[in-house]
């Protein structure tokens, strides 16, 4: 089998998970992948190359006095909390606007007292704009009428 | 990592999601090695690595509730790892890496009597003139079965090029192998 071959079963041998019936026949037919795959077995035995290097008592103190000063994981405050957080401070904050707008419009309505009735005000609102009109006009019918000047007409003589 | 191992993890995982801190300081134990070798591959020195290796392992508790335990825990640990790194980088513009030769000296031996006995008796002689990115490659590669794609990522390289670097070192083990062999 060509060389390029031997790479591929190479390749999934290292990976147990892919090691088919096809790499397993040719396995026991070529010598070379036979000798990697011998030299992988001996590897694995020897444990990982990674593991020579062990954290020393004072990386391991400084890593548990930092998390220990961090609230659980999982909770509010680390990770996804804090988001979560950040969203209800911000629907506090659109709620609270909303309201002062809303307030703040009836305020401005029930001061200037338009003639007709929209029918969209609030009861309570809508009630104090009737109550002003009907006020309003009571005091005018009680009031006198205008009176009525009158200009001298220019065919009027003139000394 | 072996079945076995990958099992322990992922309950150590599920464990650290729930707060025990205890359980978190055992995958620090377990992945020191693999990350501070990870970081050393980028050629700076041990105490910097050390330094985001820290920070990065503070980072990932933060964050245990976002692993999968059905994706890779090195990948993602890994990558926290390279993105602390880049942080670190930008916030001192440039690390010192004058000291790059990473220096055995300096590691600290606190292995158990039984392990030092069998590093004395020759089994790590085969990874000592390893390079940190050949330990990091073969690692994640034959000890965790890491596919070449997500290694080429985690490591900055081509797939093409995680590929050589691979069959060049399964090449210099079997050399070593036949030698022990005799």
């Amino acid at each position: 089998m060509a060389e390029k071959e031997c790479e591929k079963i190479i390749d999934q041998v290292t990976d147990p998970r892919n090691l088919n019936d096809q790499c397993r026949q040719h396995i026991k037919v070529c010598s070379e992948c036979a000798a990697v795959i011998a030299c992988m077995v001996w590897t694995r035995a020897k444990g990982s190359p990674t593991a020579d290097l062990k954290p020393s008592q004072a990386f391991l103190d400084r890593i548990d006095q930092s998390i220990n000063s961090l609230p659980d994981a999982g909770t509010p405050g680390i990770s996804g909390g804090g988001s979560n957080l950040l969203t209800w401070v911000l629907g506090v904050a659109i709620a609270a606007t909303v309201t002062f707008g809303v307030v703040t419009s009836l305020n401005r309505e029930s001061t200037s007292a338009p003639a007709v009735s929209t029918g969209k005000t609030l009861p309570a609102a809508a009630e104090a704009t009737n109550t002003a009109a009907e006020a309003e006009s009571r005091l005018l019918d009680a009031q006198p009428a205008a009176p009525t000047l009158k200009f001298p007409s220019p065919a009027d003589d003139v000394d | 990592m072996q079945n076995g191992e990958n099992r322990d993890c992922n309950a150590l995982i599920e464990l650290a999601k729930k707060g025990q801190k205890s359980a978190f300081t055992q995958l620090v134990k377990m992945y020191y090695g693999t990350v501070m070798y990870y970081l050393l591959g980028m050629n700076i020195k041990h105490a910097d690595a050390e330094d985001v290796a820290q920070e990065a392992f503070i980072n990932a508790f933060r964050k245990i509730d976002q692993v999968n335990t059905s994706g890779s825990f090195t990948g993602w640990l890994l990558r926290i790892a390279r993105n602390q790194f880049i942080d670190k980088l930008r916030r001192e513009k440039k690390l010192d890496t004058s000291g790059s030769q990473f220096e055995i000296a300096e590691i600290p031996d606190d292995r158990t009597p039984e392990a030092h006995a069998v590093s004395t008796a020759g089994v790590e002689s085969i990874f000592a003139d390893l390079k940190p990115r050949e330990r990091v490659i073969l690692e994640l590669r034959v000890f965790q079965g890491m596919p070449f794609c997500e290694l080429a990522e985690i490591m900055g390289m081509t797939e093409g090029n995680v590929r050589l670097v691979f069959h060049r070192l399964i090449a210099k083990l079997r050399a070593r192998f036949e030698e022990k062999a005799g």
